[in-house]
């Protein structure tokens, strides 16, 4: 009787060591994949602002060498959506709106890298012409990357033998 | 002892004429006008207002003894008081001392040189005074290829100061080569005359227009009062004291006259130049630039233009191969800055083409400017 009591006695405290070993039972969690530059950019973005930087001038030190083209040629109607597949790789992008055409209005994307790079060189959208990704058409610098707040910032240089002259500023906000 | 006696009565007479003989030095001494051809008619003016009338009585006889270039008559020439204790001699140089104008710029002495005295000298006499012809200020600037200039003298100088801030009390010449600007081709070959259109402060008060109707007299209000002088080969002059012929008061507030100058008929104009009082704050000269430095057929053409003329607004032209594109500059203080925006991508889209004509005139069709701008290839 005595030994059934014992016996009892351990069961009970064994399923309250499982009951309570259950309930402090630690979470490894699952596997999340890094966020990558093509989820943060991907989207309909507008314009907030755009500057034209002359680079000649600014390697030179000389004024002016930022010049604000937001209130000129209808820029504030300026708008790019950049598509992606289902699994988020950069597909088609498009231009909206009637400002100039300082890239092509549309066309195809990708990033020259998938993540934000440790020596701060910002990420590069590359625009191609073509949906084979083969005839580029231009870059932009993600010289803004959208944090917590929804905003971006491009940058499309031009250079002249490898030496930039001309450069535009695109300040984006994110369409919610 | 009779020999000492003489010597010491000699020494005696000879200081007595000595202290006699007073020197004087005027204030101040000018030409009006300030800027003249050997030809014209120049009145040297003499200011003794600090002169001791016990020395230099008022409206007593001065006269002139000159030596160069020459001395025309041998003789000592009278001046006139002009009351006032100043005296003034007219003349003109070339009449006057049988010279040529090429002779009297090229005297080795590059002056007159000459002083002022009483009959008998020993009364009143000055040092020696120089008024120089080292600089032909019409020659000058008809080689310097500007389109306008301006000279004075006041301050005690006896030469005339180029672009020197005037007070309205100054004698001012205003130069004028029409041969610069094409449209006054008939003023530059003495066809048609040059007037002045001009106000005082911005032509805020005192204006003194042009009125080509009104050509009796020579008052205010006629085509002769504002008439520029022609001195051959399309340089043109005009000289004025600015109260006097803005017909103001001396203590008038005179910050500046604003002027304009017209052919004859109204056929060709300037833009507006303005010649500033000397305490008055001078804005910094006209900049036009481009922007960016270098650009390419895909880019924005920013043409801006800083420290416009009152009443002055612009317009662009730029011709790229069989295009031209044209609009105006603006600015919301179209003084300080006036603005074009240029949208080469959509204006000049698939052309080859290597450069862009720009022209920039204001609304008188004045040229500001004329040039090309290279394009840049992109890579």
């Amino acid at each position: 009787m005595k030994q059934i009591k014992y016996f009892n006695g351990s069961f009970l405290l064994f399923v309250a060591i499982f009951i309570f070993t259950g309930c402090a039972d630690t979470d490894d969690g699952s596997y999340v994949s890094p966020i990558t530059v093509s989820e943060k950019t991907n989207g309909d973005w507008h314009l907030l602002n755009l500057t034209q930087i002359d680079e000649t001038a600014k390697k030179a030190g000389l004024n002016p060498s930022e010049m604000s083209l937001t209130d000129q040629f209808e820029f504030t109607t300026f708008g790019i959506t950049l598509n992606v597949d289902d699994d988020g790789n950069p597909t088609s992008y498009a231009v909206s709106g009637n400002a100039p055409d300082i890239f092509n209005e549309q066309g195809y994307w990708s990033l020259d890298t998938d993540f934000p790079q440790t020596n701060g060189t910002p990420p590069t959208i590359l625009l191609y012409g073509d949906a084979a990704k083969t005839q580029k058409t231009g870059k932009l610098s993600i010289t803004g990357i959208p944090g917590a707040t929804p905003e971006m910032e491009l940058k499309l240089t031009r250079t002249s033998n490898n030496v930039p002259f001309v450069s535009y500023q695109f300040k984006l906000t994110k369409n919610q | 002892m009779k020999k000492t006696i003489f010597c010491i009565t000699g020494f005696i007479m000879l200081s007595a004429l000595t202290l006699r003989a007073a020197d004087i030095t005027p204030d101040k001494y000018w030409t009006v006008p300030a800027v003249y051809a050997m030809d014209e008619q120049v009145t040297w003016y003499f200011d003794f207002g600090s002169t001791s009338p016990s020395v230099l009585p008022d409206n007593s006889p001065l006269y002139m003894w000159i030596w160069s270039p020459n001395n025309p008559t041998n003789d000592i020439i009278p001046l006139d008081s002009e009351g006032n204790r100043i005296w003034k001699i007219t003349l003109i140089p070339t009449d006057f001392f049988g010279l040529t104008q090429e002779e009297i710029y090229a005297h080795s002495d590059h002056a007159f040189n000459f002083l002022l005295r009483s009959a008998n000298f020993d009364d009143y006499h000055t040092g020696t005074l120089v008024i120089k012809t080292n600089t032909n200020y019409i020659s000058d600037f008809a080689a310097s290829g500007e389109i306008w200039t301006y000279y004075s003298t006041e301050d005690n100088n006896t030469q005339a100061i180029p672009g020197k801030n005037v007070y309205s009390t100054s004698n001012v010449s205003i130069l004028f080569n029409a041969n610069i600007i094409p449209e006054f081709e008939d003023a530059a070959s003495g066809l048609k005359g040059v007037h002045i259109h001009a106000g005082y402060n911005n032509f805020a008060d005192h204006n003194i227009e042009y009125h080509a109707w009104e050509t009796t007299g020579c008052d205010p209000q006629s085509a002769c009062y504002t008439e520029f002088k022609h001195l051959g080969n399309g340089i043109y002059k005009k000289d004025l004291v600015p109260y006097q012929y803005f017909q103001a008061l001396e203590e008038d507030e005179f910050t500046n006259f604003e002027f304009l100058l017209v052919q004859d008929d109204w056929s060709a104009n300037t833009p507006n130049y303005i010649i500033y009082a000397a305490d008055a704050v001078v804005p910094p000269p006209p900049s036009l630039y481009f922007f960016p430095v270098k650009i390419s057929l895909k880019d924005i053409l920013v043409i801006s233009r800083e420290n416009n003329n009152r009443g002055q607004f612009l317009s662009y032209t730029i011709t790229g191969g069989s295009k031209t594109v044209s609009g105006n500059m603006t600015g919301s203080a179209p003084m300080a800055l006036q603005r074009a925006f240029v949208n080469l991508v959509e204006e000049f889209k698939g052309m080859d083409i290597s450069s862009l004509r720009v022209t920039i005139k204001d609304q008188n069709d004045f040229e500001i400017y004329s040039g090309d701008i290279p394009l840049v290839i992109e890579d």
